[in-house]
């Protein structure tokens, strides 16, 4: 069941109609049979290893909670029994344990994960050695259906069980809440990954079915509807035939393709998110943002603080800050205040837990060099503006370059946008098996100006055709999410929109729903899934 | 309680007056075009005022859309009939209108067009676009309903509206620059007149695509069901069934390989079920009556030309002009031997 059929309104219609008839303690049930219900959708394997998943750390959680109260027990008995030492050493073998448990429920969780998303990729990279010590290669021509959602709620295990870990919180008694946790179908396929504070605090707090968070809801979750199917499908046969065929067109062709790749891929993802967040405020639910016009972000490090925040706040939180206060890192520092001075060391002691960041988030996209390297380039933008920063400053006060200056923010948006872009498009063709330097080059290597609409616009079968209809409409699409993005900085759109009078802005929304079931679902033929829910 | 109840019925106004505008809206383009028949095949109303008259009925996809003419046929045998062919029509398609024409018009024989692809066709590959024409040869709301549901999966719904509404935007833009070719003619009795458009190949192309490919000769197991479901209900009408296959252009079968394969595999089927099977591609005067310079307007549709000689050598069929096996090429790999195209072969 795709989230963009008619099934799934009718399924997500039904749901929020027996979600409200509920009282509000049961609601959280609704939302579990829900959740598992749409896992079964997918099949009964997804529904399993999501259970095995839940089991694992509800588990797990509960032996760390255990041992955490066990062992404060034990050193509040015996305080003044014990030396110093010995509860020094008593607390290290209970953290010892306790890491042990937390490894094991870590790696069970990722296990899943690496089997059925990394398997092939690992297996390229160990034949040619196996064969080349002369054994015979691995089998990689079997085939794997990865559980729906795998890469995001494994993240969603890991982080409760760190928090449970580093005591922030105690463990879940009730294992369904659990469940709930892990398998909430709106941020299933695609995120936001949430932590479970705030999902939880979501779920159980009670719930009013006003008309505003109706209406709100249905107004996101329709512009969700339109950015997924009338811009991003309309746009990905053109997006998919110059990144295949790159080599039979103008370099202005590329660089057009280049753009609208990035057009589809932000009304892709922030689509799936308005759907969901959307539906989610219909049942009262506020999921965390995912998007804060990303697009205009004046650096790449601010542009993934806009970016797929959630993601962001998870490697922040538990890869980031833990390998920043490691032992390691922190003799590392040292030796290198020694060395080079104290700002030397504090930018190498952000520099490691980056490059360790960027390297999970390359892979956690799609297990490819492509996408390897994509977090590396990332990572190399990130980290040169760390160590170059005062470089940067001096040439700004030799330039007299005023940083507050509008022009100067302009550049600084378009410079990330650009850089921003040809990271994008270089994974993404090298994911479809071309060159995708030699795609960027091609702008520069291939200038020519193409002669007509069509080599601008390859298969649109001329652009008074149908197709070409559903590209314009496509493109006042994106220029509507251009001008809504303006809007959005200095005032609420959901504000002016319900200023509106009432019957205009409901024709609005069904001429917008009118153009959605026209053009929208013939867009999402030529379409393939969510871009996100592949990764 | 009370603030809740009035939520609800704020809810319950808004969600009724947006489906009130969806619907007018959705109305507004789409039944002018079904009611003032702005399609050639949106004949619902026609075929209601005139059922009882026909004495015979050509059914199948867009080939026999374009090769039967109902006014032709009566020419040479004095015969009423209809063309109910229809674009992309499925087999619940053919088999939903035949079964309603058949109910009400009991008719001596049904002529049942397939082609090349017609037990290939994955449906869920087209969009449900053969249903939404369907849909649109429907004439009450009622019945448009229960046709999606009986035969259409929800998920496929989208796929038909949007069908539906595009054509019903085209036919506005006709309307609007008074471009009417595609209204609906009484006259024509549900044919599809195409123009005529060259297909000759020169002989560099000749030399180039002969035999160059394939067609897929998978036979699906429920496109096959389905078909012998069709002949099985028009025997139970009283109606005598017969399976032809229409002309297709010589450039088509000059590329295809294995023609011979699957006019085989509807030979025998058709055996198998005691009907009759007739193949227009293998007469040996094709040459004569068809020709890729006039009688087609693509590779698979005829032309008003070629439908012209198509319906008059059927009507000759029909009238019992006693043909037998020596007016046929045996196969299709003899009938290209013949084939004009050949001699650039020949000569190289």
């Amino acid at each position: 069941m795709t989230i963009t059929s008619l099934s799934f309104i009718v399924f997500i219609s039904v749901s929020i109609i027996i979600y409200y008839v509920f009282p509000d303690r049961f609601r959280w049930i609704v939302l579990l049979l829900t959740s598992i219900a749409f896992y079964l959708f997918a099949g009964i394997t997804s529904v399993i290893y999501i259970i095995f998943s839940a089991l694992s750390i509800y588990g797990i959680a509960l032996i760390l909670q255990s041992i955490t109260i066990k062992s404060k027990k034990y050193i509040k008995e015996n305080k003044d029994i014990l030396t110093k030492e010995q509860i020094k050493g008593y607390k290290k073998g209970i953290k010892t344990k306790k890491r042990l448990f937390l490894v094991s429920g870590i790696l069970f969780n990722l296990l899943f994960l690496i089997v059925f998303k990394y398997s092939h990729f690992l297996i390229n990279i160990v034949n040619p050695i196996v064969k080349g010590l002369g054994f015979e290669g691995i089998n990689n021509s079997f085939s794997l259906l990865i559980p729906l959602g795998i890469s995001y709620y494994t993240l969603q295990a890991i982080s409760y069980l760190a928090n449970v870990y580093w005591g922030k919180r105690t463990a879940e008694k009730n294992f369904f809440k659990i469940l709930l946790y892990i398998s909430f179908f709106p941020s299933i396929t695609q995120g936001p990954i949430n932590d479970y504070e705030y999902l939880t605090s979501e779920i159980y707090k009670p719930h009013r079915f006003t008309y505003s968070t109706f209406s709100n809801g249905f107004q996101r979750a329709v512009w969700g509807f339109f950015k997924k199917m009338v811009v991003a499908d309309a746009i990905s046969p053109y997006v998919t035939t110059i990144f295949s065929h790159y080599r039979d067109y103008s370099g202005l062709t590329c660089a057009v393709g280049a753009l609208l790749y990035m057009a589809q891929l932000y009304a892709d993802f922030s689509g799936y998110m308005d759907i969901m967040c959307g539906c989610c405020e219909i049942m009262d639910i506020r999921l965390t943002e995912n998007f804060i016009r990303p697009y205009f972000s004046k650096s790449i490090a601010e542009l993934w603080r806009r970016w797929h925040i959630s993601l962001g706040q998870w490697l922040k939180n538990y890869i980031y800050y833990p390998i920043a206060v490691s032992t390691f890192n922190q003799k590392l520092s040292q030796k290198t205040t020694k060395v080079f001075g104290s700002n030397a060391a504090g930018k190498l002691a952000a520099t490691v837990p980056l490059v360790f960041v960027w390297s999970v988030v390359g892979i956690w996209h799609d297990a490819s060099w492509a996408y390897i390297l994509w977090g590396f380039g990332n990572a190399a933008f990130i980290i040169s503006a760390v160590w170059l920063e005062n470089v940067y400053n001096h040439m700004k006060a030799k330039l007299h370059i005023n940083e507050k200056s509008f022009v100067f923010k302009i550049f600084q948006i378009i410079r990330t946008f650009v850089i921003f872009t040809v990271l994008e498009t270089v994974a993404a063709v090298a994911s479809m098996g071309g060159n995708g330097f030699s795609f960027i080059m091609k702008p520069l290597l291939n200038p020519s100006i193409p002669t007509s609409l069509e080599g601008l616009f390859p298969s649109t079968e001329g652009l008074g055709g149908q197709f070409g209809i559903m590209l314009a409409i496509a493109l006042f699409g994106i220029c509507l999410m251009f001008a809504f993005s303006i809007i959005q900085r200095k005032r609420s759109l959901r504000y002016i929109f319900n200023k509106i009078p009432y019957f205009v802005r409901i024709f609005i929304l069904a001429v917008a729903v009118i153009i959605i079931a026209t053009s929208g679902v013939q867009s999402s033929w030529g379409a393939g899934a969510f871009m996100y829910a592949n990764f | 309680m009370h603030l809740c109840m009035q939520t609800f019925k704020k809810v319950i106004i808004s969600c009724s007056v947006f489906i009130a505008i969806l619907l007018i809206i959705s109305a507004v383009v789409i039944e002018p075009m079904i009611q003032f028949g702005m399609y050639y095949y949106c004949d619902g109303n026609y075929r209601d005022h005139t059922a009882g008259e026909y004495e015979l009925f050509f059914m199948g996809d867009s080939d026999g859309l374009a090769a039967f003419s109902p006014s032709a046929f009566q020419k040479y045998t004095g015969i009423k009939s209809y063309n109910l062919c229809g674009e992309k029509n499925t087999s619940t398609s053919e088999y939903y209108l035949l079964n309603k024409e058949l109910k009400r018009n009991p008719v001596r024989t049904v002529f049942l067009q397939v082609g090349v692809d017609t037990f290939q066709r994955d449906y869920s590959n087209e969009h449900s676009e053969g249903n939404a024409v369907t849909l649109m040869r429907t004439n009450s709301f009622i019945e448009r309903i229960g046709f999606l549901a009986k035969y259409e999966p929800i998920d496929r719904w989208l796929d038909i509206y949007s069908g539906m509404m595009t054509r019903g935007i085209l036919c506005w833009e006709r309307q609007l620059t008074h471009n009417n070719d595609s209204r609906f003619n009484e006259q024509l009795k549900g044919w599809h007149k195409l123009d005529s458009v060259d297909l000759s190949l020169n002989e560099k192309e000749a030399l180039a695509s002969y035999n160059t490919e394939e067609l897929d000769c998978e036979f699906r197991s429920d496109r096959v069901e389905e078909f012998l479901s069709i002949i099985n209900m028009c025997k139970e009408y009283g109606a005598e069934v017969i399976v032809v296959m229409v002309p297709m252009a010589d450039k088509y079968i000059w590329k295809k390989a294995n023609c011979d394969e699957i006019y085989d595999r509807i030979y025998s089927l058709c055996v198998e079920n005691n009907t009759p099977f007739v193949d227009f591609n293998l007469f040996k005067d094709r040459y004569e009556l068809f020709s890729d310079k006039y009688s087609y307007k693509d590779s698979i549709h005829l032309s008003a030309v070629g439908a012209e000689s198509f319906t008059k050598r059927l009507a000759e069929i029909y009238s019992c002009y006693e043909i037998d096996d020596s007016f046929f090429y045996d196969n299709y790999e003899l009938m290209k031997a013949d084939s004009p195209y050949a001699q650039y072969l020949n000569n190289n």
